[in-house]
């Protein structure tokens, strides 16, 4: 864990919002946080929770219009993306922070060999001949683990399995060495085995290059295995945010409590699940108040009118329930 | 098994399906066989829920598809509540498709949209019980209510639910012919954790109920653990082990039980275990290895192994394992 003295990545109410037939949808509704170098983070929410936009917001890849991004603040090494150019952007895209995506096959170009894909993306970023970044795909290849890589750079997407095409996504992103990884579900498309293959890479590499990563899933044992802290998303607001440890141990928001009471155990015996009842709502009929309230358990009145603000505990904790203020400030 | 009293629901033996694809390469078209279920043997009891695992392309989606005869068999017999319905014809076979019935994964391609959710309800009963077409109605009703759905839903279409509704839709139809046998084909795989446990409680509720017998095919090993009585691990078109579930968890005795359990991440930080990690893919099901199709990416491979495929065996528990390393060390 590196303690943070000039976060890497700065974001400070960043929202996302889409104009689709006269209505103006928030797909990410003011969201801040922070992410040190080399530091892990993982973004965990279930579809529809903004998780995924707030990547692709990041990376300034929100097609506007229909889409409007609005952040106080949103910045990378103290350099502000919101006001980057086009051409600005791009030297920091894939440069210094580069994404993978869920899907390797709809990534990655079928009519051209992996060799080409890595060539390009390499002759993009340095000043190469043809035949070193050849050699530097080759070597890529062998980094995330490819046997043979000297025969599979000439093979096209499709000779590849799936565990072996994210392999190839992975070092694409690492090929100009990324102070920031921005992983997109990278293992959800993928078999459990060969998720286990593609996250250890992931977590060797991260060690080596000393790369942060911020990873986006659903999968709750991916977090508790992979990330140093983690930021809880419901219906495009962040509920909660703690260390990895802290937040599986304790809780503070009833949404992310329930969250990990409505997963079947691996090692125990439930007779019934806790199941949340109702589901995420709709973008376009958000709830006054707290977001979970109509499916929270604990839900008060005030809960139902008012909007909650994360209540910091401390400098890596906070969650947003008005159960907390009530700790806070005994009536 | 525990008790050989009773007869068990449906006995599968020596399932065989055989594919035919066309491969091209260079001036001609040749063809090949895929082996996509080679040699499956599995018992189910009355009342009991077996889950069926593995990862993608193993056959296990197959196998369902086989015991509900939407798929011709290349070979072996399907015993049906002391029937044996593996040749008949399909005037034969409709009384029988009463009384097992399918759940799908995803159920907006499992449901008509221009249909309403009546009519998708009670389409089987007006195909196997025209002659009460005045109770429908009523059979309907009821059916809706049992799978947690209201009156006020009958006259709307698909597009209308979320993903977990539309599950309970398709559950409803399945429901709506008084089934014996239900195959859920990864039933809960596409919806969100939330939701994922609503419907798990109502499967267990319904087999309750109705005392239904589940075939509960899944990739994902936590759902399969909680819901199931047995466990059934495929790889490559055969069955490596089947065990109690607690068993299973406890004492994996195949090499690919082990590491499919091992890759599992678990949600909760620190308590990660000993991890195996596959090397490779799994092969080709054109081509598998000769022998054990494990052997390839097996830890524990010996010569025996390149030569003889192990058959599932009884262990002293009771459960069934085909592997020659745990044989010999059994001796």
């Amino acid at each position: 864990m590196a303690s943070p003295v000039i976060p890497l990545l700065e974001v400070r109410d960043l929202s996302v919002h889409f104009r689709t037939e006269g209505q103006k949808v928030t797909a990410v509704d003011r969201i801040s946080f922070d992410l040190a170098e080399g530091e892990v983070l993982g973004i965990v929410g279930e579809s529809g929770s903004g998780k995924s936009t707030v990547a692709l917001a990041l990376m300034q890849l929100i097609a506007t219009p229909p889409g409007s991004i609005d952040a106080e603040r949103l910045s990378f090494k103290g350099k502000d993306l919101m006001s980057m150019s086009d051409r600005e952007m791009r030297a920091v895209r894939g440069n210094e922070i580069s994404m993978i995506f869920q899907e390797p096959m709809s990534s990655l170009n079928p009519v051209f060999t992996i060799g080409n894909q890595l060539v390009e993306t390499i002759c993009e970023h340095e000043p190469l001949t043809k035949r070193q970044a050849f050699a530097k795909a080759v070597d890529l290849l062998r980094l995330v683990g490819i046997p043979d890589p000297e025969a599979r750079v000439t093979d096209y997407p499709h000779h590849l399995s799936g565990g072996m095409r994210q392999r190839v996504m992975i070092a694409m992103a690492l090929a100009c060495a990324p102070k920031l990884l921005l992983a997109d579900e990278p293992t959800t498309a993928l078999d459990v085995t060969i998720q286990a293959q593609v996250l250890e890479l992931l977590q060797h590499l991260q060690g080596e290059l000393d790369m942060a990563v911020v990873l986006i899933t659903h999968d709750l044992g991916v977090v508790a295995e992979y990330t140093h802290r983690v930021v809880v998303m419901y219906a495009g607001r962040i509920v909660e945010e703690a260390p990895v440890a802290d937040l599986f141990a304790a809780p503070q928001h009833p949404y992310t409590e329930l969250l990990l009471k409505s997963m079947p155990p691996l090692d125990e015996d439930l007779h019934r699940l806790l199941a949340i009842p109702g589901s995420v709502p709709s973008p376009t009929e958000m709830p006054t108040g707290c977001r979970f309230a109509p499916r929270c358990p604990y839900a008060q009145n005030i809960c139902r009118e008012t909007e909650p603000a994360m209540i910091r505990e401390s400098p890596a904790r906070a969650a947003a329930c008005w159960r907390l203020v009530d700790y806070k400030v005994p009536a | 098994m525990t008790s050989e009293t009773n007869t068990p629901l449906l006995e599968i033996s020596d399932l065989v399906k055989h594919f035919t694809v066309r491969r091209r390469g260079g001036l001609w078209t040749s063809t090949a066989t895929v082996k996509a279920v080679d040699g499956v043997s599995l018992n189910i009891d009355n009342g009991e829920t077996l889950g069926l695992v593995g990862e993608s392309g193993c056959g296990k989606s197959t196998v369902g598809k086989l015991i509900m005869r939407l798929s011709s068999l290349t070979g072996g017999r399907i015993v049906f509540d002391g029937r044996d319905v593996s040749h008949l014809g399909r005037s034969e076979m409709r009384p029988i498709r009463r009384e097992m019935q399918m759940i799908f994964q995803d159920p907006v391609s499992a449901l008509n949209p221009r249909m309403s959710v009546e009519e998708i309800v009670g389409e089987p009963l007006a195909i196997h019980d025209s002659r009460n077409h005045r109770e429908h109605g009523a059979k309907i009703r009821k059916l809706l209510s049992t799978v947690g759905l209201a009156n006020s839903h009958a006259h709307r279409f698909p597009h209308e639910f979320s993903g977990g509704q539309r599950q309970r839709i398709g559950i409803a139809r399945a429901l709506a012919t008084q089934p014996k046998l239900i195959v859920c084909d990864e039933a809960v795989s596409a919806l969100d954790v939330s939701i994922q446990a609503q419907i798990i409680n109502l499967l267990q509720d319904l087999q309750e109920e109705f005392r239904l017998t589940y075939l509960f095919i899944s990739h994902d090993l936590s759902v399969v653990r909680h819901i199931s009585d047995r466990i059934a691990v495929m790889y490559l078109g055969r069955i490596v082990e089947i065990a109690e579930k607690k068993t299973l968890f406890a004492k994996p005795l195949h090499p690919y039980t082990q590491a499919l359990l091992s890759s599992v991440p678990i949600p909760r930080p620190g308590a990660r275990k000993e991890r195996i990690v596959l090397a490779g893919d799994v092969p080709s099901p054109i081509n598998p290895p000769s022998g054990c199709s494990f052997r390839t990416r097996c830890v524990k491979a010996m010569d025996v192994c390149a030569k003889i495929a192990p058959r599932l065996q009884h262990t002293p528990t009771g459960d069934l394992v085909s592997c020659h390393a745990v044989e010999l060390s059994k001796q």
